[in-house]
């Protein structure tokens, strides 16, 4: 149904407003990141001009002529490339330039206007809607500020007006636009569009300028491509190599900020001391209580031994965390110790220690050479060097490696907090093995240096378990070695004992009794209490926890997870180092701040020999899930399904048999459903039966193939569908069929009164037994009645 | 027919309706009316709803094909007075409608009338006529009265004009305009007859006299009168109705149409409808009758660039929805 002249020239009125309002929220988007708005403003007032100049004389020209056409062309391939040539002249005399998606977003307007300006036919005028539409999201993407936001929420209100105009014949539902299609496509279409931009817009006003960042790689420049631009608005950290930018204190730029002042570094022991308060030392210990300084390396051997002894000890009983001053709530950045980009929740290692006597955990000296140790080597990947770490085996509970992105601020410390299973790391140019160290008790650390440089990127490649897996797997005998399974002498040590063994009862040997363990801990009445310090005098800090207190903090979960999974016979340790949560994931920046309230302790448990498996006790704090491609997912719920089929066999034939049964015969039980609801109809009027019966005539001629056009009438369609159906024309459907015509269109009143209930029955009771969808599916030829 | 005096077009009319009282009437006619002209029931059919629905008839069509044989045929059935006109340009206004002339024994006007105060006029040629003859006949035809010398003088109420017009020998006509077209109910075209239908026809002439045919009165005009009126009161229900409107706004939209269904041309399609329904015995109309009526109804009055009417018209009903059950909604 094409339009009058009328709703033509209000179909161009109409594009002509939606362009401008689509100009409008572009120039607001551009003015809140340009450098001179002025020459923005001046620009876009000098195209329209231009535009309307143009478009008002190829107006009175004859739009058929190859003269007009040749010019329109022409206008809009100039249009077109002039802010190209515009953004390069500028950027060739070092003036203000722009970022390469505006420019291409202000090529996009050009078109926009100049299709608008002179349509020369009318699906010019929806080109330039679409265009519109493109150059709006593309304004989504860099508006700031409340005018930018307005002009785009004015956008849809006028694209929504747009819609209605330009289909209001349609949405009156009177005519089919095409006999044959059932659903208006076109409005479908522009419906469904204008629901996707309402909800753009809706979720930028609602999710603010976060949300923005979903509309990246749209446009070429906006960033995780390996070209660079100097007035790149975007691109932050996803390029070839971090680069400065001007906007976020997540970027390593030299900038003044107390972030950067060396006394601010804190140590790892640093940090317990902050968060747990100090060490209650006894005499006897004085000592054993280290230093927090490292002090200067001589030699490589020399710095290796001091470094086992510095910072290696911890002890359980602490004074718990003084009472501060609350730090700025507003800039975490400003205090975190590191950015981790990837997914979280993550525990990221910085140390193991595997003796307790019950107060103090302290790393034991190595005792006989380990058994196959760690392999480091430097690889070539894309040009640029990795570390590979070699795991002697692998445990089939892993899963595929998984990137993650640490930049480190402000921790002083030569040690990397990689995830549990790191299998690659590579630190920009550094390409010396001798650069890294793997130590024994499992932490990747730089030996060469004291501390990490400053502003350290780090990318690593780690798996994550797979705790499905984990729980079918066969364990092998304890190779790890006699010190992760010593238990602390203490009074208490059998009642642990008998504690870790009443829990693990009904779990079958294995991972899945350490899941027990852990999940009595997590669930069975155990409180995380930071404040709730073991007693000064305490002997054996997780007994106390465990039997009497039943709160504390994570480093006394994580004690007695240990030990409850020693007296089990499985090898275990305690490991701390910072844990990411995902509640400070930043969805602007995409990373994760780690805070000094991160540190974290919590246990690991060996099952095979070899492969160390993060254990978390403490509530509140999650293990990393598996890591798994879209792929593997699904090969998993297949897997899951194959087992259960395999499980119940005859179920799953039984399930396969109804539903080829189904398929084969799906139309046939439509008509059953319909024929039951028929039948239900018999309680009711004549009238309400008759009724009925053109409904399921309806419905088994659209099951057969045969559904009556919408423009056909009852009689035009049926009778001659009958004849063909059954050969002749049945005396019961003419019958029916002038019933059917008197129920519908005779007035009310005079219906009750002429017609016999029981001729119009039988009529009906005929009908619906001769033209049964088997009968109708005969014809076999697309089916047409003839004309008259 | 398009007169705004006549009964109301609705369920409402004064008369009850009766069951087929005077079905054996529109038999009688049907069969004169078939017997004069062969193998054309559809066009019978038509003639007779034209004539139920007091409206006016066009026949458009090639010359020789017996729009002649069925005026005159319709004429006599009817009863009452036939009168025929053969236009041409010299035609005038009074010559259509009657005139005074001065009776020298009586001293006084009187007023001969003219071919339209008979009951069945049969116009041969409008468009040879000139247009001030044509609109006095118009005049007639709407008003159902003309006025002399400042006298009205009414028609009889069956007033039924047949005009007819060959396409073919355009030279010196008038075409009639469009406004004016809008006056007919409908129009229609004979066509040439089958082949058996030609034969039978042969062999009935055979031996005959053409001249001396002539066709006895089958009903009264009172009774035609009381036809009529029953057909006004034939049921329309609303959703029948508002598919009327959705056909009238279909072809007021349609690209190729530039002077859409007004809405008398609305009304007449309704009442030609009603007059469909009361043909095939029903009291109601329903949405077969109005696609039944529609290619005579809209081709006397769609005017546009469009080459032909019927496919236009079936376009234009295959574009609109028929209710069925959304009625109950």
């Amino acid at each position: 149904m094409m339009p009058g002249p009328q709703s033509d020239r209000a179909l161009r009125g109409a594009t002509r407003l939606l362009a401008l309002s689509a100009t409008v929220s572009l120039e607001l988007a551009r003015h809140d990141h340009a450098h001179w708005p002025l020459v923005g403003w001046g620009s876009t007032l000098l195209t329209l001009g231009v535009v309307v100049l143009v478009g008002s004389w190829l107006q009175r020209q004859d739009p058929d002529r190859g003269r007009t056409q040749g010019i329109a062309a022409l206008s809009l391939g100039m249009l077109g490339l002039a802010p190209f040539v515009t953004a390069a002249l500028l950027r060739r005399w070092q003036l203000a330039g722009e970022s390469p998606e505006i420019v291409q977003l202000v090529a996009l307007r050009n078109g926009m206007l100049s299709l608008a300006a002179f349509p020369l036919w009318p699906g010019l005028l929806r080109l330039s809607c679409v265009l519109s539409l493109l150059v709006t999201l593309g304004a989504l993407m860099f508006v700031l500020s409340w005018p930018g936001q307005v002009a785009v929420a004015g956008y849809g209100v006028v694209g929504i007006w747009w819609l209605m105009a330009a289909n209001w014949e349609r949405m009156q539902g009177r005519f089919a636009v095409h006999p044959q299609r059932k659903l208006p496509l076109a409005v479908c279409a522009s419906s469904l569009t204008l629901v996707g931009v309402m909800g753009a817009i809706a979720a930028v006003m609602v999710g603010g300028a976060a949300t923005t960042g979903a509309f990246d790689g749209w446009f070429y420049g906006s960033g995780g491509t390996r070209g660079t631009d100097p007035f790149a608005a975007r691109g932050l950290g996803d390029g070839e190599r971090l680069v400065a930018a001007r906007q976020r204190a997540a970027s390593f730029g030299a900038v003044e900020s107390e972030l950067f002042l060396e006394s601010e570094m804190p140590s790892l022991y640093d940090l317990f001391n902050d968060l747990y308060g100090e060490p209650v030392t006894k005499n006897r210990q004085v000592q054993r209580a280290i230093g927090l300084t490292s002090p200067p390396p001589s030699s490589p051997e020399q710095r290796l031994g001091e470094s086992h002894r510095t910072g290696s000890a911890f002890s359980t009983v602490r004074r718990g965390p003084a009472l501060r001053p609350p730090h700025r709530q507003d800039e975490p950045d400003s205090r975190a110790l590191l950015h981790l980009t990837g997914r979280v929740p993550l525990h990221l290692r910085l140390e193991t220690l595997d003796a307790f006597d019950g107060r103090v955990w302290t790393r034991a000296r190595p005792s006989p050479p380990p058994s196959p140790t760690v392999h480091l080597t430097i690889e070539q990947v894309a040009d640029k060097p990795w570390l590979a770490i070699h795991h002697p085996t692998t445990s089939a509970a892993l899963c595929r490696p998984e990137p993650h992105l640490l930049k480190i601020l402000r921790m002083k410390t030569n040690r990397i907090p990689t995830p549990a299973h790191p299998v690659g790391a590579h630190i920009d140019r550094v390409d010396q093995l001798d650069f890294y160290g793997w130590t024994e008790d499992d932490v990747l650390w730089m030996p060469v240096r004291e501390h990490l440089p400053p502003l350290l990127v780090i990318h690593l490649h780690s798996r994550s378990v797979d705790a499905e897996k984990l729980m079918l797997a066969a364990n092998a005998p304890a190779v790890a070695g006699q010190r992760y399974l010593s238990l602390p002498d203490t009074p208490h040590r059998a009642r642990i004992a008998a504690l870790a063994r009443e829990w693990a009862r009904a779990a079958p040997p294995g991972y899945p009794q350490v899941a027990a363990v852990i999940s009595q801990l997590r669930n069975g009445h155990y409180l995380l209490d930071p404040a709730a310090t073991a007693p000064t005098d305490c002997p054996d800090t997780a007994a106390w926890f465990l039997l009497e207190s039943r709160r504390g903090p994570d480093y006394l979960f994580a004690t007695s997870a240990v030990l409850l999974i020693r007296a089990l016979g499985y090898p275990a340790r305690a490991c701390t180092g910072l844990y990411a949560r995902p509640a400070r994931y930043d969805r602007l920046a995409r990373q994760t701040p780690v805070l000094p309230e991160d540190v974290h302790w919590w246990a690991e448990v060996c099952l095979d020999g070899h492969t160390w498996i993060t254990v978390e006790p403490t509530p509140g704090y999650e293990v990393l899930p598996p890591y798994f491609t879209w792929r593997e997912t699904m090969g998993r719920v297949l897997g899951r399904l194959l087992r259960w089929a395999h499980r119940h066999p005859e179920m799953c034939c039984l399930i396969i048999l109804a539903g080829v049964l189904v398929g084969a015969f799906r139309r046939e039980l439509a008509d059953g459903v319909y024929t039951g609801v028929w039948q239900l109809a018999r309680f009711r009027s004549t009238r309400t039966r008759v009724l009925a019966t053109v409904w399921l005539l309806e419905q088994r001629a659209r099951l057969a193939g045969h559904a009556r056009p919408p423009h056909a009438t009852l009689i035009r369609w049926y009778s001659p569908l009958a004849r063909a159906a059954l050969g002749q024309r049945p005396l019961a459907l003419e019958q029916f069929l002038a019933e059917a015509a008197h129920c519908l269109y005779a007035p009310p009143t005079a219906a009750e009164q002429q017609r016999t209930s029981v001729a119009s029955d039988a009529a009906c009771r005929q009908t619906v037994r001769l033209l049964t969808v088997h009968r109708l599916r005969r014809i076999r030829a697309r089916f047409t009645p003839l004309d008259r | 027919m398009d007169c705004p005096r006549t009964q109301p077009y609705l369920a409402s009319a004064p008369v009850a309706i009766k069951e087929c009282a005077h079905q054996p009437a529109i038999d009688a006619l049907r069969t004169a009316l078939n017997a004069a002209l062969q193998g054309k029931a559809e066009v019978i059919e038509h003639v007779l709803a034209c004539l139920l629905a007091r409206g006016h008839l066009l026949f458009d069509d090639l010359p020789g094909l017996g729009k002649t044989t069925l005026a005159k045929a319709l004429a006599h059935a009817v009863g009452g007075r036939f009168a025929r006109l053969q236009c041409t340009p010299d035609l005038l206004p009074t010559d259509v409608t009657g005139f005074s002339i001065y009776n020298q024994h009586t001293r006084q006007f009187e007023f001969l009338e003219g071919p339209v105060f008979s009951d069945v006029l049969l116009v041969d040629e409008i468009n040879r006529a000139t247009p001030r003859t044509q609109s006095a006949l118009f005049e007639a035809m709407a008003e159902r009265q003309v006025t002399i010398d400042g006298k009205t003088h009414p028609l009889t109420d069956t007033f039924f004009v047949i005009a007819t017009q060959n396409p073919v020998d355009s030279h010196g006509a008038y075409p009639l305009p469009e406004a004016q077209l809008d006056r007919f109910a409908m129009k229609l075209r004979i066509g040439y007859p089958d082949r058996e239908s030609e034969l039978r026809m042969l062999a009935m002439h055979v031996g005959d006299d053409v001249a001396s045919t002539r066709f006895k009165p089958v009903i009264t005009p009172e009774q035609l009168r009381q036809l009529q009126q029953h057909v006004a009161a034939v049921a329309v229900s609303r959703a029948v109705q508002e598919y009327l409107i959705d056909l009238a706004h279909a072809t007021r939209q349609h690209p190729e149409i530039s002077l859409g269904l007004s809405p008398r041309g609305l009304l007449t399609w309704q009442r030609v409808a009603q007059a469909c329904a009361h043909l095939q015995g029903r009291d109601f109309v329903i949405p077969d009758d109005v696609q039944d009526v529609a290619l005579p109804v809209l081709e006397v009055r769609l005017v546009g660039t469009f080459e032909s009417a019927r496919h236009l018209v079936q376009q234009i009903i295959e574009s609109v929805r028929v209710p069925v059950l959304d009625v109950l909604i």
